[in-house]
């Protein structure tokens, strides 16, 4: 069964409008125009439990009012929502028992006293009993080295630390549901990883549902099997992380290092995007021609001393996914 | 009900604890506003031996009056004045935390902190009551005593709900800290004087529009038995009555305030 179903979720906001020109700033103060601004438009989705998903769009695409949305923050302007059988912000109470939340960009902890103290003051909030208390902070400390920090004051922890202690606090209460708003902003790539790890552990061990939206997109890579993409809150794609570069984008690039004395080189139907030395780089649709045909004929042509293929990073599909969407192209197999 | 009071204290205990963290803000701040009261009662003072009276008022009356408004305040100051800060956590989004955890938003708000410096305003005012009530010669009645304590609670409800009513603004302002500025200027102004000196308008706002008047100065009129600026004897009894009705219209505009900022966020 679905744990997480949007059926054509709005949110619109009603803004003032600024007005320049000469004395702006005082006729805005007494102005009573409005206008609505689209935050998310008519989105779809269902997920089921034990799926991890990545959520990704560009700032002010739309990804945070979805969250808020499915966390009962925000009330939707049109549309269903039901977020593990409760709609959100009409049960926003007992749905936050099977949720854990973390907004990577503010902590939930208190920042004066230690880490630790939080947690205890949590274990209250959420009513934890004390067996699962204690099996959870034993995992923390396994998988995020809790006891290593735990007496230090927030403010004095570093990002990664933070970040760790800021998961302990969302996963205390053995939620369901895990929702990741940016929870690696800043994090060094040690700490990453380990968070990566982590999470894969949990959704495997407990089953836990993750959405996470980052704009590092190695994250989703790495943890996601599947992938939604918003922009100017639409969905403009929702399919499995694997299977986004072979569809959405065709093109390869070839590298070959050419032997000492081979000049000007051209072929039909790649295209030379660089040539620095005896390396070249060339670009080709994979759909035109295959890369053994391309180094079949390049090798027929001029002597070759080594050659490589390169995939799209994932960045790379995902900017020209957003390319497509403002040209208004279909997106598919291309 | 009491599990929510229960976990507050907790909360509270939390804020202490920070609040601990920097010591000598902490000491200094106690000291700091027992300088503060000391400096305002001797401004009084001036004026009465310039003039010997503020209407009806002698010297130790007046302190009596302000010591009784500022038990209120200071209990006030103690636990709820970040009420008039609520617009930081509506901006920086913070709000949004307490919306996703299964306890009451107001009470996550309140515990988030305490403000050390009213306790030196407790010390304060609790040394310059018993003072007042010595020279001037009282010997209150048990039940005169009991109508002080419910107008003292009175008093601390009643200035609470002020700030927590225009804390609650800023759902739909952003901003409402200078209306909150505002409202505290004339709290203060007519808490160091009787309201006897002032002219008849300003009488029937502090007593109709922001009702701090209900604080200290109607109360101690009747506790006094002295005659009130508005010349109505029982509006000394009153004030519990103006507080329920504050509770209530407060408690309204939060309610209405939380829902805005779940339909427009942050």
């Amino acid at each position: 069964m679905a744990i997480i179903q949007a059926e054509a979720l709005s949110k619109h906001f009603k803004v003032p409008v600024r007005q320049a020109g000469r004395l702006a700033a005082v006729r805005n103060l007494f102005s009573l125009q409005y206008t609505h601004r689209i935050a998310v438009e008519e989105v779809s989705f269902t997920i089921e439990r034990g799926e991890m998903v990545g959520y990704v769009g560009p700032n002010g695409a739309g990804k945070s009012t979805t969250i808020k949305m499915l966390t009962g923050i925000l009330v939707p302007s049109a549309g269903e929502v039901k977020v593990a059988g409760l709609v959100p912000h009409r049960e926003r109470k007992r749905l936050t028992h099977s949720l854990g939340v973390v907004f990577g960009q503010k902590t939930q902890l208190w920042w004066d006293v230690p880490v630790i103290e939080s947690l205890r003051l949590l274990k209250e909030i959420y009513k934890v009993p004390a067996n699962i208390y204690k099996t959870n902070l034993e995992l923390f400390n396994d998988v995020l080295d809790l006891h290593h920090f735990q007496n230090t004051p927030v403010r004095q922890l570093s990002l990664g630390q933070r970040m760790r202690s800021d998961l302990a606090a969302a996963l205390l209460h053995s939620p369901d549901i895990l929702f990741l708003d940016e929870p690696t902003i800043g994090v060094d790539v040690v700490a990453k990883e380990r968070f990566r790890t982590f999470i894969k552990q949990l959704n495997q061990e407990r089953q836990v549902t993750v959405l996470l939206t980052t704009h590092d997109l190695s994250d989703i890579e790495k943890v996601c099997d599947r992938l939604m993409i918003i922009d100017k809150g639409r969905i403009i794609y929702d399919g499995p992380v694997s299977g986004l570069k072979q569809r959405i984008m065709p093109y390869r690039v070839l590298v070959v290092d050419f032997a000492d004395g081979v000049g000007s080189v051209e072929i039909a139907q790649a295209e030379l995007i660089a040539r620095k030395g005896q390396q070249a780089r060339f670009r080709f649709n994979r759909h035109q021609i295959s890369a053994s045909e391309l180094i079949v004929e390049l090798a027929g042509k001029y002597p070759i001393k080594d050659i490589s293929v390169e995939e799209p990073e994932i960045e790379t599909t995902i900017r020209d996914i957003y390319a497509r969407s403002a040209a208004g192209q279909a997106l598919g197999d291309a | 009900m009491s599990d929510s009071l229960r976990l507050y204290f907790k909360f509270i205990g939390i804020a202490f604890r920070a609040r601990l963290e920097y010591r000598s803000d902490f000491l200094f701040g106690v000291v700091g506003v027992i300088v503060l009261n000391l400096t305002n009662l001797a401004l009084i003072w001036v004026l009465i031996a310039r003039f010997r009276s503020l209407g009806s008022w002698t010297y130790w009356e007046i302190v009596m009056l302000y010591s009784m408004w500022l038990l209120s305040h200071s209990v006030y100051a103690v636990f709820f004045w970040h009420l008039s800060r609520l617009e930081d956590d509506i901006l920086s989004g913070r709000f949004d935390q307490y919306l996703i955890r299964p306890c009451s938003p107001l009470m996550q708000f309140l515990g988030r902190e305490i403000n050390y410096m009213g306790v030196g305003d407790v010390v304060f005012a609790a040394t310059a009551f018993i003072l007042a009530y010595s020279r001037l010669g009282l010997r209150w009645s048990a039940g005169q005593w009991l109508f002080f304590a419910v107008a003292l609670l009175a008093g601390l409800v009643i200035e609470t709900c002020i700030a927590w009513m225009i804390g609650a603004l800023s759902f739909w302002m952003g901003r409402s800290r200078a209306i909150y500025a505002i409202s505290l200027r004339f709290n203060i102004l007519t808490q160091n004087y009787p309201l006897d000196i002032f002219g008849q308008w300003f009488r029937l706002f502090i007593t109709g529009f922001l009702p701090v008047a209900f604080m200290n100065y109607y109360p101690l009129t009747a506790l006094l038995g002295k005659q009130n600026a508005l010349g109505v004897p029982w509006l000394g009894f009153l004030s519990p009555l103006v507080a329920l009705v504050l509770l209530a219209l407060a408690a309204f505009v939060w309610q209405r305030g939380v829902a805005i900022y779940s339909s427009s966020g942050s």
